[in-house]
């Protein structure tokens, strides 16, 4: 008999997510809430203290790895599962980053879905075989190895968070106010990005997280 | 500081300026010098022709001076018949005529003293000298005859003196003909000289004049066609900007449109599978079901294709030698073409064509060209592959073509315009999804490369690829083993000491894929207990140096001094320079940053005892 694990499902399309609830619960893992972006996932995490929380990245409003952190301090024992549709490099560090305990693309099977879930319950990772070729670990923790270009690998995890939001079309204001700092520190970091990867246009700027896999279109 | 670059195209409007300069002046100096000439040769004519002329003058001269000459001929005859009665002789009529020509003859001979130069105004002067004496003494002739001594007269005049006065006169007359007619050889030739000077100069300037123009002409074309070659260049910089452009809504468009279909996919997948475990074996709706799962499979694959297209998949990247590359992907081809396809390859032998890149999207590209390129050659032909290397006009960067080439149908210019985008096909309905060129536009521009199609309705196809070339590696990645964290253990047990969770578990993770059994532990104290409680199965010791004491090195210390012999490694993220003299003996060293790979071979390099 499987341990009883208790899960928060974040995906912004109710359809998976619907799926996954019936599937999970199926499996006799408990879903102990359902929500479709960051902010929800984190107001849940920290009254429900989850087991796992099943993350999709690419969601409106506060960033899935920011949720993911804000997760973490809210209740350090819950371990995080990135869901993504896409395998980007950028994702991988940035989860690695978040200190997730594993990255998925919704391309696997449901059973694999579950399986992940329940080895992360047991205190494993679970990241696939060429991403753990590629991890280094150094003083800060662990990243991936040629992460992603060069320019990208200049910005700070602020910057990429600011860089994120602003892409998404996003006014100044309330990025400030998600991060919980000044509109005056999101212009600096506007800035400091916009230098950084010699880019000085908004719409530029939206291209190139959208190459970077930053956002989706 | 540095200097600003020269600006070729006000050098060349100041080279433009000169020669037009140049050219101005050297034709208004021709039609000046000719100008000078004309009014120097119509002076001349005008004054011959208003009787002002030397030669002229002495021309009157010399027949005023002949005309008297032969009247003193005259009187000396008309004395000699008529000597004794001279009055009713002509003589009266001949001294009247005598004396109207003397005076004409004096008249010529000052103007021609006046407008004279040089050796004629001398031989003027000579003729002036002679006539004075020879019409004294015809004078003192008439005089004779008038007071009635014409025998006198006669034999004055038939005398010595008078033959040597009038030989005399011959003599100067014929001497100022002479001169005169010499002065006016010597003028005309002097003046067809200058003539020929100024003909000459004045072609001499023509024909400077015409090549400035000509130079001139020459940069005014030259400029011409470098401004209409550069509005070519421009105007295909503005379609390759505006195809770049389509090109990127498209795959922002796709790239959108995929996500939601992927996720509206999953959902239909996931449902289906969820639904088929949950029906007994044999129920009807199981059919029905696997075809759900089928087609959200081909749709899976759509999803995958519109990725690649909008460059949201995520490859890796390697260096590739596009000619044993292209070598491969002609071996595959040839089990998959039929004869009629011949199919010639060409890449250079010396040299390698080096990039950076994903191996198999690369082969993909090449695989899809050579199978378009024998669709558009049914009835069969030639399909050439050929590889190069360029540099890049812009940045001199080196950069490495490869060709695909075939001499089938070709496309037409409105296939051509849309031949990249997704969706886009000329095959029938069913028989293709049109992403085929979308998928090789998305991988060539994720290598950071260009694709070019130049084609040609009758006659054929050609595909250009130019990816950036990069040095060739030190060590041939095909020969080179691929590391991986794979198979590295039998199932030894290591202890790990890591106090930073997350890294400790990937730390735990590696070491169990690579087939270890992993006892975790996240301080000094753990470590040592753990250690107690399973020393008999423990064959590997991991502490990082960093945790709560006792620290990774001190825990080693005192295992040792214990007599506890398993390898241990010890994981360090400080400088600590000479830590591996210090533990020499004691433990290994493995210093961050370090890739799992590296790990997991000193882990296994550790258990097996191999020095590391």
């Amino acid at each position: 008999m499987n341990e009883a694990v208790s899960v928060v499902l974040v995906d912004d399309h109710t359809l998976v997510r619907d799926m996954l609830h019936e599937r999970l619960t199926r499996e006799g893992i408990e879903v102990v809430g359902l929500a479709a972006s960051g902010e929800q996932a984190v107001e849940l995490a920290s009254a429900a203290r989850p087991d796992v929380v099943v993350l999709d990245i690419d969601m409106p409003g506060l960033s899935a790895f920011e949720a993911a952190r804000a997760v973490r301090k809210a209740s350090p024992e819950t371990r995080v599962i990135f869901l993504s549709a896409f395998v980007h490099d950028r994702y991988i560090d940035q989860a690695l980053g978040a200190e997730a305990s594993g990255y998925l693309t919704k391309s696997e099977s449901p059973e694999a879905i579950v399986k992940a879930i329940r080895k992360v319950h047991g205190g494993a990772m679970s990241y696939s075989l060429a991403v753990l070729d590629r991890i280094v670990v150094d003083k800060g923790g662990a990243r991936l190895a040629n992460g992603s270009k060069s320019k990208s690998r200049t910005l700070t995890e602020r910057e990429w968070e600011v860089l994120g939001y602003v892409a998404k079309g996003m006014p100044q204001k309330q990025v400030a106010r998600l991060m919980g700092v000044s509109v005056k520190t999101v212009q600096h970091h506007v800035m400091h990005l916009m230098e950084k990867l010699e880019i000085h246009d908004r719409v530029e700027l939206a291209h190139y997280a959208i190459r970077e896999g930053l956002i989706e279109a | 500081m540095e200097r600003p670059a020269k600006d070729p195209t006000s050098e060349g409007r100041r080279f433009g300026g000169v020669t037009l300069a140049v050219a101005a002046v050297l034709t208004i100096g021709m039609f000046g010098w000719q100008a000078y000439h004309l009014y120097e040769s119509y002076q001349a004519v005008a004054e011959r022709d208003s009787g002002e002329c030397p030669t002229r003058a002495v021309e009157a001269a010399y027949s005023a001076g002949e005309r008297l000459d032969y009247l003193t001929e005259e009187i000396e005859h008309s004395l000699f018949l008529w000597g004794a009665d001279a009055t009713a002789s002509p003589l009266p009529e001949l001294a009247a005529r005598y004396d109207a020509t003397e005076t004409e003859l004096v008249l010529a001979l000052e103007q021609a003293t006046r407008l004279s130069k040089g050796k004629v105004l001398e031989a003027v002067e000579d003729l002036e000298a002679a006539h004075v004496p020879l019409h004294n003494h015809v004078d003192g002739v008439f005089r004779l005859v008038e007071s009635g001594q014409s025998g006198r007269a006669a034999a004055e005049i038939a005398g010595s003196q008078f033959l040597g006065l009038r030989s005399d006169y011959a003599a100067a007359l014929n001497g100022m003909w002479t001169a005169s007619r010499l002065h006016l050889v010597e003028q005309l030739d002097k003046e067809r000289r200058t003539e020929v000077l100024s003909v000459g100069v004045a072609l001499g300037l023509f024909a400077l004049a015409v090549g400035a123009w000509g130079v001139f002409i020459g940069r005014i074309r030259r400029g011409q066609n470098r401004l209409q070659q550069e509005e070519r260049q421009r105007r295909r910089a503005e379609e390759d900007l505006l195809q770049a452009q389509k090109m990127d809504a498209l795959g922002l468009m796709a790239g959108g449109i995929a996500h939601d279909f992927n996720n509206l996919v999953t959902a239909i997948w996931g449902s289906a599978t969820s639904a088929r475990q949950q029906l007994a074996d044999g129920h009807p709706a199981l059919s029905a079901i696997a075809r759900i799962e089928n087609a959200s499979e081909q749709a899976n694959g759509v999803v995958r294709a519109l990725l690649t297209f909008s460059r949201r998949t995520e490859s890796s990247r390697a260096p590739v030698e596009l000619g044993a590359l292209i070598d491969e992907t002609v071996r595959i081809l040839e089990s998959l073409l039929p004869a009629s396809v011949a199919v010639e390859v060409d890449h250079p032998a010396d040299t390698k064509l080096w990039v950076l890149g994903d191996c198999t999207q690369l082969q993909q590209v090449l695989m899809n060209l050579a199978l378009n390129a024998h669709e558009a050659m049914p009835d069969g032909g030639r399909l050439l592959i050929r590889g190069w290397h360029c540099t890049e006009k812009s940045d001199d960067d080196p950069r490495a073509v490869i060709e695909v080439t075939d001499t089938g149908e070709g496309m037409s210019a409105e296939v051509l315009a849309r031949v990249f985008e997704p969706f886009f096909t000329t095959r029938a309905p069913g028989q293709g999804t049109g992403l085929g060129l979308s998928i090789i536009h998305g991988i060539v521009t994720d290598h950071g490369g260009r694709i070019r199609v130049d084609s040609v309705q009758g006659s054929g196809t050609s595909f250009f690829i130019n990816l950036p070339a990069i040095e060739p590696p030190l060590h041939d990645p095909e020969i080179a083993d691929a590391p991986s964290i794979i198979g590295h253990s039998r199932n030894e047990l290591v202890l790990l000491a890591e106090d930073h969770q997350h890294v400790r578990e990937i730390v735990a993770e590696t070491l169990a894929t690579a087939g270890f059994r992993v006892l975790q532990s996240a301080s000094g104290a753990e470590f040592l207990d753990t250690f107690n409680s399973r020393s008999d199965e423990i064959q590997l010791l991991i502490a990082d140096v960093d945790i709560p004491a006792p620290n990774g090195v001190e825990c080693i210390r005192v295992l040792r001094e214990a007599g506890v012999d398993t390898p241990a490694l010890v994981i360090t993220g400080m400088p600590a320079p000479g830590l591996e003299a210090e533990l020499d003996g004691v433990a290994s060293v493995l210093r961050k940053p370090f890739t799992m790979t590296k790990l997991a071979e000193v882990a296994s390099d550790l258990v097996r005892g191999a020095p590391v």
